[in-house]
């Protein structure tokens, strides 16, 4: 998959694959390769291609469905502390996850359509990740997510007492989610949220990261590919009542501001204004004078939202609070210019128009936060891989 | 082959998703209509106010003036330049550009705002063709397409600025993804402009943005079978532009608020007429 800013991804399911298990597959189980695999978790270095990380991921495919099946059985044989156990198996999702991150050619060849869900059965169903990739609005082809990431949270399922109690599992769904939805790879995060919500359905950041996936997809980033006949777009107003619910779940769990300020932005694209005036209002008075990206964002939308209520100097308030916010991000200008003249205020209008004339050959995309929104809630994707790195830098048990 | 389509019926604009529509007062003295009337797609031209009737919320006006080509015309071009129209594309654009500046008259004015990953507005709208011609020369870059944001920024350019009649001429041949503006929004400035819309597209999908844009303000959608056929396309728009008709009639002073729609017919049988669906009144 290509991972940039200008290519977007859906989630797309496109297909459920029945394997019929041949008897090649009913092999007996290798215990060597599961003592290479633990060898190589222990002495991986996160975040470095290293040998041990090379070998893991030149390994045949067939061999991490049967350590996933097997491993309990092999780790409680071979450390009797249940903390150590832990270790191997966060080492070991972290292992998978720099696999996928820094050995992308090699992370490709591992796809859910080879495991089996369970090794034991003969005939088995399995999914792959397809994902839609778009450039532009318009459909660019499709690819499959490698399975890594799914089997880094496989293992972590493992965990014990409860995986959902355990700060680095929850730290790594974080940043797992984080990296696709930086990256625009809302098709690989729809696949990470349903997977991070099984175990932590009341995480607030998880959960804000959920409500992204579907308020991007009500957006016409992925609305545009409805005409392609072949594909299945989820209805926009589904979309945005489902990123409605989880935004909601994340403020109720004691999510961040940015996270309210997402809900009331969505409430406003839902037509209750005046609700999400209220919800925008309150995020903004949470928010410190530091926090410049999300005082545009909520004076942004909160001036929208007083427009369509037809607060037309309140408007114009909002829109100042956002430029200035952030003096060069040209939406809070044109929205400005807009509130402006349907108020019938054409000095204002011209001066906002005049004021966008006067950037227009030096203005910088990025300066404006709109530009980088359905993505900049993960903005700290990389930091928290490295943190989730640094957390286990220490040395593995033997 | 170019084919010339009148917007219809079916992209009519959006405004289902609004609960509440905010009522901006403002005063309305005269009132102005920009209407084509064609025949078998080709311009009328001969008509007087005889010819004419216009209905202000099913109120038959009387009809204060009627001109034609000798009107100056503000021309605000607004050009996709994203990363999908580098290349061959490009050249034939600022070609279309180049044939369209040349063609203005002494007394009309252009303006340009392009998009990609930002709305660029430069030069405002001048009497220096040069000057235009030149932001059209000069390189750009951006993968996004923030048509509504461009279109709308034109739309106020248009309406803000001195001059009897105003030209928002929009070549796009991307999705809209990435305006902040919705759809709904700026069709609302649309029903608030005198501007008439004329899109020109090689976008074979089915976009209606610049569809419901021309509906609104009673312009055309061109759509283009091949990039040859952009060289010469914005010239012929301004061509038809020229011919269409621009009649006023002042509203009764107790004219209520909000929406007023608007019907004009034309005597001659067998014709189409194009106009604006309405105004706000105030």
């Amino acid at each position: 998959m290509v991972h940039n800013d200008l290519t977007k991804t859906i989630s797309c399911i496109l297909a459920a694959v029945t394997l019929s298990a041949g008897p090649g597959l009913q092999r007996t189980f290798d215990l060597h390769l599961v003592g290479e695999w633990i060898e190589a978790v222990r002495v991986h270095q996160p975040g470095v291609v290293d040998a041990p990380l090379i070998k893991i991921a030149e390994m045949p495919t067939a061999v991490f469905d049967e350590i996933r099946v097997k491993l309990r059985a092999v780790l409680e044989a071979q450390f009797t502390d249940v903390e150590e156990r832990n270790a191997i198996l966060r080492r070991g999702a972290l292992l998978h996850t720099d696999i996928a991150l820094l050995l992308p050619q090699q992370a490709a060849a591992f796809t859910k359509i080879r495991v089996l869900p369970d090794s034991s059965n003969q005939r088995g169903t399995a999914q792959v990740d397809s994902v839609v990739l778009s450039s532009d609005g318009q459909f660019a082809g499709m690819t499959v997510e490698t399975a890594h990431w799914w089997f880094a949270s496989e293992l972590l399922k493992q965990i014990r007492p409860e995986p959902g109690s355990d700060p680095f599992v929850a730290a790594w769904h974080r940043a797992a989610i984080a990296h696709f939805e930086s990256t625009g790879a809302f098709g690989g995060a729809s696949y990470a949220v349903p997977r991070a919500l099984e175990v932590l359905p009341n995480d607030p950041i998880v959960l804000m990261y959920a409500g992204a996936v579907h308020d991007v997809t009500a957006s016409n980033h992925i609305q545009s590919l409805k005409d392609r006949r072949d594909l299945v777009v989820a209805d926009a107003d589904a979309a945005l009542k489902k990123a409605e619910r989880l935004f909601r779940r994340s403020v109720d769990a004691g999510g961040p501001p940015e996270a309210q300020i997402r809900l009331g932005r969505v409430l406003g694209a839902l037509g209750r204004h005046q609700e999400a005036a209220d919800v925008l209002r309150l995020a903004q008075n949470r928010l410190a004078a530091t926090q410049t990206r999300l005082m545009y964002f909520a004076s942004l939308f909160l001036g929208s939202q007083e427009m369509a209520l037809g607060h037309v100097d309140a408007a114009r308030a909002q829109f100042g609070r956002a430029r200035a916010a952030i003096p060069d991000a040209q939406s809070a200008i044109i929205a400005l210019a807009d509130a402006c003249f349907k108020a019938g205020q054409q000095s204002c209008a011209s001066d906002a128009l005049a004021d966008l004339e006067a950037l227009s050959f030096t203005m910088d995309r990025l300066n404006d936060p709109w530009v980088r929104y359905y993505v900049s809630q993960a903005a700290d994707a990389d930091e928290q891989m490295e943190q989730l790195r640094d957390s286990l830098s220490g040395k593995a048990p033997r | 082959m170019t084919t010339w389509t009148a917007c219809g019926v079916a992209c009519a604009a959006l405004v289902a998703g609004f609960t509440q529509v905010p009522q901006f007062r403002t005063l309305v003295k005269e009132v102005r209509v920009d209407v084509l009337v064609t025949n078998k797609g080709q311009p009328v031209t001969g008509l007087t106010v005889a010819d004419f009737e216009v209905r202000d919320n099913g109120v038959l006006q009387r009809i204060n003036s009627l001109t034609s080509e000798e009107l100056p015309v503000n021309v605000i071009l607004v050009l996709d330049v994203s990363a999908s129209v580098e290349g061959e594309r490009l050249q034939h654009l600022r070609q279309a550009g180049h044939l369209l500046l040349s063609a203005l008259r002494l007394t009309d004015q252009a303006a340009l705002v392009r998009f990609a990953d930002t709305v660029g507005i430069g030069p405002a709208l001048t009497s220096d063709a040069a000057s235009v011609e030149a932001a059209l020369a000069s390189p750009t870059q951006g993968s996004d397409t923030p048509l509504v944001d461009a279109a709308a920024s034109a739309l106020i350019l248009a309406s803000v600025s001195p001059g009897p009649r105003a030209l928002v001429l929009v070549f796009s041949d991307g999705v809209e993804v990435s305006s902040y503006l919705t759809r709904t929004e700026v069709l609302e400035t649309a029903k608030r402009s005198d501007a008439v819309v004329y899109g020109v597209t090689l976008d074979k999908s089915h976009q209606t943005i610049l569809g419901d844009l021309a509906e609104t303000t009673g312009g055309e959608v061109i759509r283009l079978d091949k990039v040859n056929d952009l060289d010469t396309a914005f010239a012929r728009v301004l061509d038809r532009f020229r011919h269409r008709y621009v009649l006023s009639f002042t509203p009764a002073s107790d004219s209520a608020p909000g929406w007023h729609r608007l019907e004009v017919r034309v005597k001659p049988r067998g014709v189409k007429v194009t106009a604006r669906a309405g105004y706000f009144g105030g």
